[in-house]
């Protein structure tokens, strides 16, 4: 579920962490760690922020919004992610393995050196993005939209792709192998 | 405001609750099919119905109001509905919420995109990278320049919310959608 809390200080447009009730900007404390520290990220909205190193793993993230952010070694290794918009970030070497994700937004992000190895990813928004020297291995990638992506060096051996949208992809080195490809939108 | 998105594997439709968590009162947006887990849904979050919107008449957008109007008791607002018309400009408010309509024809005659807040609910008149299908390619065009024209005018960070597959934002739809270049 989609949420959005403004920033409790007077006419500023942008959205509220969800431990402070302010923005990054407007929080006298600055501080993120009362909202990672819980196992729920429900309704948290961290926009162009730089994440480096931080294990996220088997915490779920519900309804929050991380754009225009980078990611940088960070573990999402069995994540349930719902409902949460990462549209144009960067994720580099991160780890999405045996993640949970649906009805997210990914569109226009880059991953490169990312796993995604036996996750269901479905009903997610990858439109614009690109990815390189990734491997989502063993996933279901059910109603996930790819158009107008830029795969190169990439698995996506071994998954379900009915429905997934493949139209007008840019395609190089990319592996459908063992996958019902031909179920695909393209 | 909390907006749930809802999948049916019948028509493959998405349905979404748009509740307030204040008053618990909650939109109901193209109950195309009404099943346990919707129910479900409402009552774990305590939601009332105030109102059904629907972004078009298509069976896969409304054949899920028989089953809810035997449960609950709600008004249904759809373009030119005589009882709760949808008029282009003129905001609903319905309870807690303020909704702008941006009646745009072109999938169907009476499809009509809803604002509400940040979000856009598009049903079938957009969907990520792609807009709806129509009759003939000059209601496509005319489809097309009513989305550009909408939009253009919002926030790029708005969310988009279609009647089928993933959600999106404005920002995509304006660089990746190729239909609106």
């Amino acid at each position: 579920m989609y949420s959005f809390t403004r920033c409790k200080e007077p006419s500023c447009p942008r959205y509220a962490t969800h431990a402070s009730g302010y923005c990054l900007e407007h929080d006298p404390a600055q501080d993120l760690r009362p909202t990672l520290s819980s196992s729920v990220l429900d309704s948290v909205s961290i926009s162009d922020w730089r994440w480096d190193t931080k294990d996220l793993s088997g915490k779920r993230i519900l309804g929050s919004l991380f754009g225009y952010s980078t990611f940088h070694s960070v573990s999402f290794a069995r994540t349930t992610v719902l409902n949460s918009n990462f549209s144009f970030c960067l994720f580099e070497k991160c780890v999405f393995d045996e993640s949970t994700i649906r009805y997210s937004i990914f569109s226009g992000s880059t991953f490169l050196g990312c796993t995604f190895r036996n996750s269901r990813i479905t009903h997610t928004n990858f439109n614009g993005s690109v990815f390189s020297d990734c491997d989502a291995s063993g996933s279901d990638l059910y109603y996930s939209s790819f158009a107008h992506a830029h795969l190169h060096d990439t698995k996506l051996e071994d998954c379900n792709v009915r429905k997934a949208d493949f139209r007008h992809t840019l395609q190089e080195n990319l592996s459908f192998r063992w996958s019902n490809y031909r179920e695909r939108l393209r | 405001m909390r907006i749930h998105q809802h999948f049916s594997v019948v028509g493959f439709c998405n349905t979404y609750v748009v509740g307030d968590t204040t008053s618990k009162k909650a939109l109901l947006i193209d109950p195309g099919h009404a099943d346990i887990e919707l129910i479900r849904l409402l009552q774990q979050h305590e939601y009332t119905i105030e109102a059904v919107l629907l972004t078009h008449r298509h069976a896969g957008h409304a054949d899920g109001l028989a089953l809810l109007q035997k449960i609950y008791e709600f008004p249904v607002y759809a373009y030119e509905d005589p009882s709760h018309p949808v008029r282009p400009g003129k905001p609903l408010l319905i309870g807690p919420f303020t909704i702008i309509p941006f009646p745009v024809g072109g999938h169907s005659r009476d499809s009509v995109v809803y604002r509400i807040e940040d979000a856009l609910f598009t049903g079938d008149a957009l969907s990520a990278a792609a807009i709806g299908r129509t009759p003939s390619h000059r209601l496509s065009e005319h489809l097309a320049d009513g989305l550009n024209r909408i939009l253009s005018s919002l926030d790029p960070q708005t969310l988009v919310f279609p009647g089928h597959g993933p959600p999106s934002t404005i920002r995509s739809e304006l660089l990746f959608n190729q239909s609106l270049r």
